[in-house]
């Protein structure tokens, strides 16, 4: 094929779609964008109303028994310090996705090293975030120990305490472990060997 | 820049250059997977719109958005459901318009489009710009690249695909 036909059939409409379909395409993604932030943020809101009065809940009640309550009960803090832990780092994620991104308009190169150096801070926040989890699990152990010494869980519902938690640092985990292999590691691969080939001329 | 500002912007730049998407795409991406690319590339461009100040012009800025979120692309399992269930409701590919393409066009297309996927991506992505008609300084001010740079890849890369081109036709 010569550079003129080649010219030709690039310019072709077969490969120029309309400018209707682009104006759909981006309707579609903004309202999409719009639905699935609007359900972020109502769930995010709910559990935040959930937490607060469950934690006023659990402030009150060891509260009304004075400082001896506090002690008897001071493994709840840790407890609910958890979820609200959690919680933070869904809001953190849910205002940094609206958060403006200037490394994809950059030249390659920079925007190369600035995806590098994102990819390396993530994987660090990933590390800290998996520590935290580590740390918190004999702490969380501790905790239920203390709550049923004191006298406030029976024994089943001990049982069923550390099943549940035992659950949630083992998803948490999961997840942890998926994202660091499954994303952030093919996406420093991905980064490494672009960062080769532009070296490599 | 308010969220409208920013919606209008990104839509009013889906609509012109929506071509330079779809080359992109095409180039980087086969099957399902191309629904997914356009997905990562509308988000990287809805997210850079606050961005762009006007000191270039727009096609360049979404020259560089797209070429480098092509770049920096890599399939991921969960992402790829979430975005091929998405794009995939939007027929947003290129169709032969009735009378004005010859009836193998989309053949001869695809054919193009699997001798530049064979390319290197730096080199395709350098190759899809010149095929874009953009000239050597151009394309050297979107990757950041000097224009001798730009000219010596190029010629290796049109070399590359002439000779795929041509084993293709022969075959």
């Amino acid at each position: 094929m010569n550079p003129e036909s080649l010219n030709d059939l690039w310019n072709s409409s077969a490969n120029r779609p309309g400018s209707a379909a682009g104006k759909q395409l981006a309707s579609h993604f903004l309202s999409r964008l719009r639905r699935r932030r609007r359900l972020r943020a109502f769930w995010l809101a709910w559990t935040s109303f959930l937490l607060t009065a469950a934690s006023v809940l659990a402030v009150n009640h060891g509260g009304r028994r004075g400082l001896e309550g506090v002690n008897g009960q001071w493994a709840l803090l840790p407890l609910l310090a958890l979820p609200w832990m959690a919680l933070g780092y869904f809001w953190w994620a849910f205002f940094r996705q609206g958060t403006v991104s200037r490394e994809s308009a950059l030249p390659l190169r920079v925007a190369l090293v600035a995806a590098q150096e994102a990819n390396t801070a993530q994987r660090h926040h990933l590390r800290l975030v998996g520590g935290l989890f580590a740390a918190m699990v004999p702490l969380t152990a501790v905790a239920i120990w203390q709550l049923h010494a004191a006298g406030k869980t029976p024994g089943n519902q001990v049982w069923s305490m550390a099943v549940v938690l035992a659950v949630i640092f083992i998803l948490g985990g999961l997840g942890l472990l998926a994202r660091h292999r499954l994303q952030l590691v093919p996406e420093q691969r991905t980064i490494e060997a672009r960062l080769r080939e532009l070296d490599a001329s | 820049m308010n969220a409208a500002a920013q919606d209008e912007l990104f839509t009013s730049w889906m609509r012109d250059h929506i071509a330079i998407l779809h080359h992109v795409v095409h180039a980087f991406a086969v099957g399902d997977d191309r629904n997914d690319l356009m997905q990562e590339i509308m988000i990287g461009l809805w997210r850079a719109v606050p961005a762009f100040h006007g000191d270039s012009r727009s096609s360049t800025f979404v020259y560089r958005v797209a070429h480098n979120a092509a770049l920096l692309w890599h399939r991921t399992e969960r992402k790829h459901r979430r975005h091929v269930a998405i794009a995939g409701e939007i027929d947003w590919m290129a169709r032969p318009e009735d009378g004005r393409s010859r009836s193998d066009t989309p053949s001869r297309l695809e054919a193009v489009y699997v001798a530049i996927r064979s390319l290197p991506p730096i080199d395709r992505s350098l190759l899809l710009l010149s095929l874009d008609g953009l000239s050597y300084r151009e394309i050297a001010a979107i990757h950041g690249f000097t224009e001798s740079n730009v000219g010596a890849r190029l010629t290796r890369a049109r070399q590359q695909l002439a000779e795929l081109m041509n084993s293709g036709e022969s075959k």
